[in-house]
């Protein structure tokens, strides 16, 4: 099961995150610190697994944000890599070539995708075809309204 | 007034870097205003809070507002409530309860985007109140058409069954259709939430592998699917082999076909756990792994040497062929490639290797810090330690590599090293003699003592000074040592090592005053033999008086210092032996030497105890451990009016005194017992007598080969080998040693070995409600999901409630009278279903004689517990009336087992009429009809029995016994219920009595049964097919609600026989077999019309199961 996803920049400041299960707020600063040091401090050439705690830290750098997934020890960690990518490549699509300002600016947007990828820490749908459709309608019923 | 927008916030958060916290306190404060606006403000003032709980902002204080913009009309406004919830509610967040009926009134929503919002956010927040109110319109939901709405439901299910695991048993079934979804996205959920459940209760779902075998052969392309259901059978084929051998040819299918990584390593995860059997299985994955582990791709490499660990823990050798690649995985650079290379090498080491091996990570310490560096210690411990020391041939080696560990700065392991040392220097005789030589050096070394700290690595000086003094016939130089033990930097270790220091200080000069008084004769002197066995010949000094002169005056030096120690046990320690070195003074300035005396104090070897050897010493006869030594009421005194601190003070003094404050009051000497023994635990740890701790003592097999091997006697004249020094390899010569496995046990050990390493590790797995549900039992009244009714409901429903006490006190009243005699027991009642089609009645009007029959009673479920039900009678074309019965036995007084009279069963119903009609009715009755009169009686005076006149609207209920004639079985009890309002009014009625009132439970033994088949040859036979049912849960039907018992169950789970006797002495025979897809019963009866009733029950009590289900 998927625990959180976090989306940090390389200076280690976060710019997205999802917790599946609660943790509770006074400790996620630290806790999410502590994870981004883990990965950054990390170069090209290493695995992208760490094991943090109880968890397993998935991530994947693109240019200069991590994609960080925490994992509990049942999950296949290569299938992970591989829902980060496509949710790279589904942010990519919607924003065209998505950059950081672009999630800091539309966080609520970056969300639903998430959102539409991952419900309850399991992979909801992974069809890039779906899931931009449903963000496409989302946003025209938001302007809507 | 000037509002920021979020994206201002994003901005003014970059440009105020320095000051961001400031800047976010003032927007809170913005925002805190903004609240109090109108709906569009809120929603701004939500986004932005939103933002800054990223930030690790605390905004639990604006979760009101968050509900309030949930339940906003506004599509744009609701969406940023529902993601300010999801992302800040949790359990403990008060105010979700407000939130329920918003959510689900979105979530029924025909805006299918509201109800994305609602079953996304309930998925993140959902508490157990959440889930218990809303499980069963979510169950509802999932029989939606619209896809997308259905996938998340399903996933939102697993959070409720987590949150309030009751729902599990009523939305299984729904799920389970899930599996077989034709949308590919809505299996995918559905085989998601299946694996997580699986994962905690594996049994529950083995029914289901069919289904998953044909997704998992059925090609599609959806990895993450597939991946899940591997997982899934990972999990099942543990409690069913026969489910392995069928995914054999699938899963190596995929492994030598599949494209994806992912996939194919998720195989190979299910194959070693589910199919570890398999041998060539087994080889293909080890060779992918292989190929994974060369692989340059550092995740794979990591992945590859994962697997590789899990396959070497059920078949140790088997990875031993690519040591060398994970070898050389121990130089990757990446830490997490090492540690898993660490992790495989207990399967790689061999006695060749090991040195080389261990050397290789020596190296690695020096560049591994923190967590990784402890843990290279620990494994380089391991390796050694392995199958007691399995792999070491040089333990002299051994002892230098444990000794270069010690110098590993702030490592954690120093009770490890430790143990180690102790182990091995007691273990291995021969290597005493350079062990006793490395650990004065040690005791020398100013190294250890820089950090002293309880724990720390000054933990080995502990083992040091005992080994010293425990070989201290190996010590050639006892002048020296004592110096050692009694430098006056030792004062600052931790006490326990104190200790030891103070009582092997005294044993190196008990031997050293024998060896000079005997000349090497005396009990504690080794003997030439054991010298030469040693692998190190240490050169000894010979001792005389003089030196002995010298070990004294060091001890009187130096033992003041510990005398006045502020650690108790030190000082107690230090008392003892300056007092034993005064008497041997004042002995020997008489002319007695005791010197040889002394030394036999410690001449007894100290060998390692036995695991749990303490708790199987056997209570000596006549001693009784739970009786009070001292009067209890003495402590009660005690307790109360003693402060504790006095207490401990007042018994420690007793131990440090050595007794001599013996004469303490009565209340000083009767302390708490646990604090006694928490006391005695402390002594113990640092008492060099008790070898505490399981590491130490490693039970493991004796390897008894090693210990005959032929060896070459060692040339005498080989001399000293060099400490310290290269060895040469090419001189060293195999020398023989032996590995003392032994144990002691206490004599007279109870040799009943608990095994209690097991049973604990039972106790340990997860009991957590969901995990404890069992699905695959059917349905019951009790899986009932609570449901959202308005409350006029469930006023109507307290009334209902009200007169049915009433009326039921009313019936007792008159009950009373009638029955008296025949006590009535708590009886089981009877109701059916109400929905049921079947349930039909045919009412009349205008003396239009018409028959109405009552449900056909597809086999009444007998409630043990549960309050008596009305069953409602359904009549058609009637306007007057609305029944509802119940039926119950009434339990018989015990008579006497010859007796024959017992010709009827009485039944009790009660029937509760309403007039629905709004004219008043009179004379209204109920009759007996004609047909039946012969076959049943009527307690009391008539057959027939009045309310006599019932109002509009009124009701009333009614109660009455009847005596069943047990000559003949009957279906049903045909009542005429007759009335006149405008019209006079004649309706019939057919209560069906359940065939368990006829049938008693009897349980017989299969001889007897057989003996039952046998003589009657001629008994009438009837069969009936059912839909497929698994044989248990027939057995648990038909015992439950027929009272027929099983007999027989073919361990197969495919037939089962079962026996009945009706109270007519009656058999009732019947096999069960479940045969592709369909279950047939035959039956045997000694009456035909008894097995063309069975027949007829049963058909209509499995069809209602199958509705159920």
């Amino acid at each position: 099961m998927i625990k959180f996803f976090l989306l940090s920049n390389k200076q280690g400041q976060i710019r997205l995150s999802h917790y599946y299960d609660f943790i509770p707020f006074d400790q996620r600063p630290a806790m999410e610190a502590e994870i981004v040091r883990k990965c950054i401090s990390r170069n090209a050439s290493q695995c992208s697994f760490v094991e943090y705690k109880d968890y397993k830290l998935v991530y994947r750098r693109y240019s200069s944000l991590y994609f960080i997934v925490g994992v509990d020890s049942s999950e296949n960690e290569l299938s992970i890599l591989e829902l980060i990518h496509n949710y790279v490549e589904i942010l990519d699509a919607s924003f065209e070539q998505v950059c950081e300002l672009d999630i800091m600016f539309h966080l609520e947007k970056a969300h639903f995708i998430l959102d539409e990828m991952i419900s309850n820490g399991h992979i909801l749908e992974i069809s890039r075809f779906h899931i931009l459709e449903s963000v496409n309608l989302m946003s025209i019923a938001d302007q809507k309204s | 007034m000037f509002e920021r927008t979020l994206a201002d916030l994003v901005r003014g958060i970059r440009n105020h870097k320095k000051n961001e916290d400031k800047f976010i306190s003032q927007c809170i404060q913005e925002i805190k205003e903004e609240l109090r606006g109108d709906m569009s403000k809120k929603a701004l003032a939500i986004q932005k809070l939103t933002y800054i709980t990223m930030l690790g902002y605390d905004i639990s204080w604006a979760s009101f507002n968050i509900v309030e913009v949930m339940s906003s009309a506004k599509f744009s406004s609701k969406r940023i409530g529902y993601l300010a919830a999801s992302q800040s509610f949790h359990e403990g967040t008060e105010v979700i309860t407000l939130a329920t009926n918003q959510i689900r009134k979105d979530f029924l929503s025909n805006n299918q985007y509201e109800a994305y919002l609602a079953l996304n956010c309930l998925s993140n927040i959902c508490t157990p109140d959440l889930a218990r109110d809303l499980a069963n319109d979510l169950i509802t939901l999932l029989s939606t058409q619209k896809t997308h709405i259905l996938k998340r439901t399903i996933l939102v299910m697993y959070k409720v069954f987590l949150r309030y695991p009751e729902a599990l048993r009523p939305a299984f079934p729904r799920l389970k259709e899930k599996l077989e979804d034709p949308e590919p996205a809505v299996m995918s959920c559905a085989v998601n939430v299946i694996c997580e459940l699986a994962r905690k209760n594996p049994k529950n779902y083995l029914t289901l592998a069919p289904v998953l075998f044909k997704i998992l052969t059925n090609s599609t392309t959806n990895y993450w699917m597939y991946i899940k259901i591997v997982k899934l059978f990972g999990a099942l084929t543990p409690l069913e082999p026969r489910l392995g051998k069928k995914l054999i040819d699938p899963l190596t299918n995929i492994i030598n076909t599949s494209s994806s990584m992912s996939l194919l390593f998720e195989c190979i995860q299910t194959c070693i756990i589910g199919i570890p059997d398999n041998l060539p299985l087994m080889k293909l994955c080890i060779s992918k792994l292989r190929t994974l582990i060369e692989h340059p791709d550092q995740n794979l490499k990591y992945l590859g040497l994962l697997a590789l660990n899990n396959i070497m823990k059920i078949y140790p050798k088997a990875v031993s062929e690519h040591r060398e690649v994970v070898l050389g995985c121990l130089d990757d650079e990446d830490i997490s490639i090492r540690q898993r290379a660490l992790d495989l090498l207990s399967g790689m080491v061999t006695k060749k290797n090991l040195p080389d091996i261990a050397a290789k990570l020596l190296r690695h310490i020096e560049t591994a810090e923190g967590s990784y560096r402890d843990r290279i210690v620990e494994k380089i411990v391991e390796l050694c330690a392995l199958g007691t020391y399995q792999y070491v041939t040089d333990f002299e080696w051994y002892i230098n590599t444990l000794i270069q560990l010690s110098e590993v700065s702030e490592t954690a392991h120093g009770p490890l090293i430790a143990s180690q040392l102790l182990d091995v220097t007691i273990r291995v005789r021969v290597v005493r003699s350079y062990a006793t030589k490395q650990m004065i050096a040690l005791l020398k070394s100013p190294k250890l003592m820089a950090n002293p700290k309880e724990g720390g690595i000054c933990e080995v000086l502990y083992a040091a000074a005992w080994i010293v003094g425990e070989f201290a016939a190996y010590v050639n130089n006892p002048v020296e040592s004592l110096e050692a033990f009694l430098q006056p930097r030792v004062s600052v270790l931790p006490a326990h090592v104190q200790s030891v220091y103070m009582l092997n200080a005294l044993k190196v000069f008990a031997h050293a005053s024998a060896e000079a008084a005997t000349g090497g004769e005396h009990a504690g002197a080794i003997t030439q033999e054991e010298r030469d066995d040693q692998t190190t010949v240490v050169e000894c000094t010979p001792v005389d008086a003089s030196t002995v002169e010298e070990c004294l005056a060091i001890l009187h030096a130096r033992l003041p210092l510990f005398t006045q120690s502020i650690h108790i046990d030190v000082q107690e320690r230090a008392c003892l032996v300056s007092e034993i070195l005064k008497f041997y003074g004042t002995m020997r300035d008489q002319g007695n030497d005791i010197a040889g005396e002394l030394v036999t104090l410690f001449t007894e070897a100290l060998n390692p105890v036995a695991p749990k050897a303490q708790k199987k010493v056997p209570v000596p006869e006549g001693l009784d451990l739970d009786a009070w030594i001292n009067d209890p009421k003495l402590q009660v005194v005690d307790s109360d009016t003693e402060d504790s601190d006095s207490d401990i003070f007042g018994s420690r003094v007793d131990a440090g005194n050595n007794g001599t404050n013996d004469s303490g009051d009565e209340s000083e000497r009767s302390f708490d017992i646990s604090r006694a023994k928490e006391e005695r635990i402390q002594r113990n740890a640092s008492n060099p007598y008790m070898l505490g701790g399981g590491k130490k003592t490693q039970k493991s097999i004796v390897d008894e080969e090693m210990t005959h091997i032929p060896v070459a006697a060692l040339p005498a004249n080989l001399g000293p080998v060099i400490v310290g020094g290269k060895m040469d390899a090419k001189k060293k010569k195999p020398k023989k040693f032996t590995i003392d496995t032994t144990t002691e046990m206490p004599e007279n050990a109870r040799p009943d070995s608990d095994d209690e390493s097991s049973s604990s590790l039972h106790s340990k797995r997860k009991q957590d409600a969901l995990s404890s549900i069992n699905i695959n039992e059917p349905l019951t009244a009790s899986d009932v999901l609570p449901v959202a009714r308005h409350r006029s409901d469930i006023q109507r429903e307290k009334e209902m409630e009200r007169e049915r006490e009433l009326a039921a006190q009313r019936a007792a009243k008159r009950g009373a009278s009638s029955s008296a005699k025949s006590p009535q027991s708590p009886t089981a009642s009877v109701y059916t279903d109400i929905t049921s089609p079947e349930v039909q009645a045919k009412g009349g009007k205008k003396s239009a004689k018409s028959k109405s029959a009552a449900a056909p009673a597809p086999a009444p479920v007998v409630v043990k517990k549960a309050p008596a039900v009305y069953l409602p009678i359904t009549l058609e074309n009637c306007e007057y009336f609305t029944l509802s019965f119940e039926l119950t036995k009434v339990d018989q007084p015990p008579q006497p087992a010859t007796s024959t009279t017992s010709a009827t069963v009485p039944i009790k119903l009660s029937l509760k009429v309403q007039n629905k009609s709004d004219e008043d009715l009179s004379e209204v009755l109920f009759t007996l009809v004609e047909s039946q009169k012969d076959k049943i009686t009527v307690t009391g005076k008539s057959s027939a029995f009045d309310i006599g006149v019932l109002e509009a609207g009124s009701n009333t209920t009614i109660s009455q016994t009847f005596n069943l004639a047990t000559n003949t079985i009957i279906p049903q009890l045909t009542l005429k219920l007759t009335g006149t309002s405008s019209e006079s009014i004649d309706i019939d009625i057919d209560i069906p009595i359940p065939m368990s009132f006829f049938i008693v439970k009897t349980k017989i033994s299969k001889d007897k049964f057989a003996e039952i088949l046998q003589k009657s040859a001629s008994m009438a036979s009837a069969s009936v097919k059912v839909p497929s049912i698994t044989i248990q849960k027939a057995i648990e039907i038909l015992a439950d609600q027929l009272n027929i018992e099983v007999v027989q169950c073919h361990p197969s789970g495919s037939t089962a026989s079962f026996y009945a006797r009706t109270n007519q002495n009656q058999h009732i025979a019947m096999l069960a077999k479940d045969r592709d897809g369909v279950t047939s019963f035959d039956i045997k009866s000694s009456d035909s019309s008894l097995a063309q009733l069975l027949v007829k029950q049963l058909s209509t009590l499995f069809l209602k199961q199958q509705q159920l289900n």
